[in-house]
């Protein structure tokens, strides 16, 4: 669906991009997971025909690149920054931004009832924006971003400062979209996001993609072993394998035990192993 | 609908619920017209408050001739003649500016009169007050035309002419006038004689002097009063309020997000700019005859023609929403815009007659007037409320304003995708 092939991009001196190749297939949630300054927003921009590449290609359904107007009306895209008009209401919002897509009344009417219901906002639909609580301006700026059907979705930091309630929502509302058949490409710096929703993760420093694969697949290349550690009143032990259970049945079996640790590798690990860098230092 | 229709409607929504930019597009400028109305209303059609002037006249054997200069005085109303009850009140009153001037008529008036103003005493004296600083010479001018006028009318009466007469012969025989004033005095008394010659009852036929009016064909319109001339510039204020409001309002897109947003639709730059554009034109089209509205229903400003008036609403409204698209891409931070816009806006108002009117700029400045086009829309505008201007000078004015409006709009298009081309980059 979305299929971004050897992108280089600069601003100035700063190489912004250096060959970033990704695909998205439908159906499929592809996070891109890098420290601030990686290079997501920019491979989001490159994705959406906002940023022209200085090398490479970007091709959207096999249709062509998203730089075309007609392009872009299969493509809905949430950005960084909430974008909507805060002296309108929510459902004024999505009306206007339906009439872009030239979307039919009749439809465009049901679509916005369904989308307001589907992020929560149908009680406060008439209430200007500036009104609502950054969750609820974040689940809006989703829902603008969904209201003409897309085949392809682009999400750049969707739950960036919102609360735990509207940030479990728009997980929530991300991991249907993959289960609808859309292509959605989700860039984030919470692990615990990729995790939780990614079928792959594609993980970004430094302008270049470092590894790309389902989440069990990263953590088993690149995440390391296993830690088991087990505490007793002689000290602290501590054992790293890759095969967990039988050191930790050898562990259990062992007298005074007091507690037992097991620290599983998570994309933590995988990025610190990747990189040399924890992905909340940077 | 339309894409630049859907972002005409949504501009013209967030517009309604701006409501300090609202009061600012709509209510100042209405409050410039009035108030600049209020203060021109003397000026606009020549009317002028009446002059005050004290009037003394010395109590004097035959005050006849005086008494016929303090009537023509008394009976022209561009003059508030006051005969104060305590004449040495003058100089207070004078001071205070309670009266601009006085005039005082020598007891001896009526043998000055008779002498055609040849005797040394009688003549009248005018004094100005501290505060009559224009005014002199329009009081001036004023006394000397009441004085004619006594003069004049005084020919046209037997027994005075044969006074006046005698008066110069006796004045010509008095030992202390010279000889070659003698022979002048003879041979006027001689003229009056002759002027005599064909009267008929007790009235001789008088000088008939007279000025006499004409009228400037086409173009004889005047302005009916003060509002006629300030609702122009006002509503001229209004298209300018709401292109600097929609210049800005272009950068608060950019600032807010939403202006990238619509670009990730499936629409063009110049779609996006155009319905600015349209939302822009809309509202001070709709402001512009709110006014004229107003101008009609309450100040008494009555257009001489309604379609040449909406046609060059019309066209003013093109006019400027194109300026504003021009306005609104320059400048790359989120206050140069509205600053420059705000800037262009002031040194066109100032220049083309939306501060002060052109007749009351020097020269030069009416010279740089031709350069901006607030000076076309309100001659456009004047020419739909009272200029009654020619085809040719409407055209001429229409003309330019479509071409600055068609030159912004291309050019700003231009510019605008240029500049969102490179925003990003």
């Amino acid at each position: 669906m979305l299929t971004i092939r050897d992108v280089h991009k600069s601003y100035g001196d700063v190489q912004a991009l250096r060959g970033v190749t990704l695909e998205c297939a439908r159906g499929e949630i592809l996070a891109l997971l890098g420290p601030n300054g990686a290079g997501k927003s920019t491979t989001v921009g490159v994705a959406t025909g906002l940023l022209a590449p200085d090398s490479g290609s970007v091709e959207l359904l096999g249709v062509g690149s998203p730089r075309l107007a007609r392009v872009r009306r299969h493509l809905g895209v949430a950005p960084q920054s909430i974008a909507v008009y805060e002296d309108l209401s929510a459902a004024e919002n999505l009306r206007f931004f339906g009439r872009m897509y030239r979307l039919p009344a009749s439809v465009l009417r049901d679509r916005e009832a369904m989308l307001l219901d589907r992020v929560g906002l149908t009680h406060r639909a008439g209430d200007p924006v500036q009104h609502y609580s950054g969750g609820m301006k974040r689940r809006l700026n989703l829902a603008i971003a969904l209201i003409h059907d897309p085949e392809v979705v682009l999400l750049d930091e969707p739950t960036a400062g919102v609360d735990p309630q509207s940030r479990n929502a728009i997980l929530e509302l991300v991991r249907e979209l993959g289960d609808e058949g859309k292509a959605v490409v989700y860039s984030t710096h919470y692990m615990e996001e990729a995790q939780r929703i990614s079928d792959r993760v594609a993980i970004l420093d430094h302008g270049r993609v470092m590894a790309t694969g389902a989440v069990d697949e990263l953590i088993s290349a690149h995440g390391g072993d296993t830690r088991v550690r087990r505490d007793s009143p002689a000290g602290t032990e501590t054992v790293q394998t890759k095969d967990p259970l039988p050191t930790l049945a050898g562990m259990l079996a062992e007298p005074e035990t007091l507690a037992i640790h097991v620290d599983r590798p998570d994309l933590e690990a995988v990025f610190l192993n990747l990189t040399g860098r924890s992905l909340r230092d940077t | 609908m339309s894409p630049v229709l859907s972002i005409a409607l949504k501009d013209l929504r967030l517009m309604l619920r701006d409501r300090p930019g609202l009061l600012f597009t709509v209510l100042f400028p209405l409050l410039f017209g009035l108030f600049f109305g209020a203060i021109y209303a003397d000026s606009a059609t020549g009317e002028r408050r009446p002059l005050a002037v004290a009037l003394t006249v010395e109590a004097a054997e035959d005050p006849g001739w005086a008494e016929d200069f303090a009537r023509a005085l008394e009976s022209n109303p561009r003059l508030d003649v006051r005969r104060l009850p305590d004449p040495g009140a003058t100089d207070g009153a004078l001071r205070s500016g309670a009266v601009l001037a006085e005039l005082r008529v020598p007891a001896e008036f009526g043998e000055w009169f008779e002498a055609v103003g040849m005797r040394e005493r009688g003549a009248p004296v005018l004094r100005f007050g501290p505060g009559a600083l224009a005014e002199t010479e329009l009081l001036r001018g004023l006394v000397s035309g009441a004085l004619h006028e006594t003069l004049l009318r005084s020919f046209s009466e037997r027994d005075a002419t044969e006074r006046r007469r005698r008066a110069l012969l006796d004045l010509a025989d008095e030992a202390s006038t010279p000889a070659s004033e003698a022979l002048s005095l003879r041979g006027a008394a001689a003229a009056i004689q002759s002027l005599r010659g064909n009267a008929e009852g007790d009235r001789v036929a008088g000088l008939a002097i007279e000025v006499r009016e004409g009228s400037l064909e086409p173009g004889a319109g005047r302005p009916r009063n003060s509002f006629a001339i300030t609702f122009p510039q006002a509503i001229m204020w209004a298209v300018l309020g709401c292109a600097a409001t929609f210049a800005v309002s272009l950068v608060g897109e950019r600032a807010t997000g939403t202006l990238t947003r619509l670009r990730l639709m499936p629409i063009r730059s110049a779609q996006i700019l155009a319905g600015k554009g349209l939302a822009c034109a809309s509202v001070s089209f709709c402001v512009s005859l709110a006014f004229v509205g107003l101008g009609h229903g309450f100040f008494g400003v009555r257009p001489v023609s309604y379609p040449v008036l909406v046609l060059a609403l019309v066209v003013v409204s093109f006019a400027f929403a194109g300026l504003m698209m021009l306005l609104a891409v320059l400048g790359r931070s989120k206050t140069s815009p509205g600053q420059l816009a705000w800037g262009v806006i002031l040194i066109m108002a100032i220049t083309g007659g939306g501060m002060l009117p052109l007749f009351f700029m020097p020269d030069w400045l009416v010279g740089i007037s031709h350069f901006s086009p607030v000076k076309w829309g309100i001659f456009a505008i004047e020419a739909g409320i009272w200029r009654e201007a020619t085809p040719g000078d409407l055209m001429l004015s229409l003309g330019v304003l479509l071409t600055i409006g068609c030159g912004g709009f291309v050019v700003g298009a231009k510019a605008f995708v240029l500049s969102e081309r490179f925003a990003n980059d």
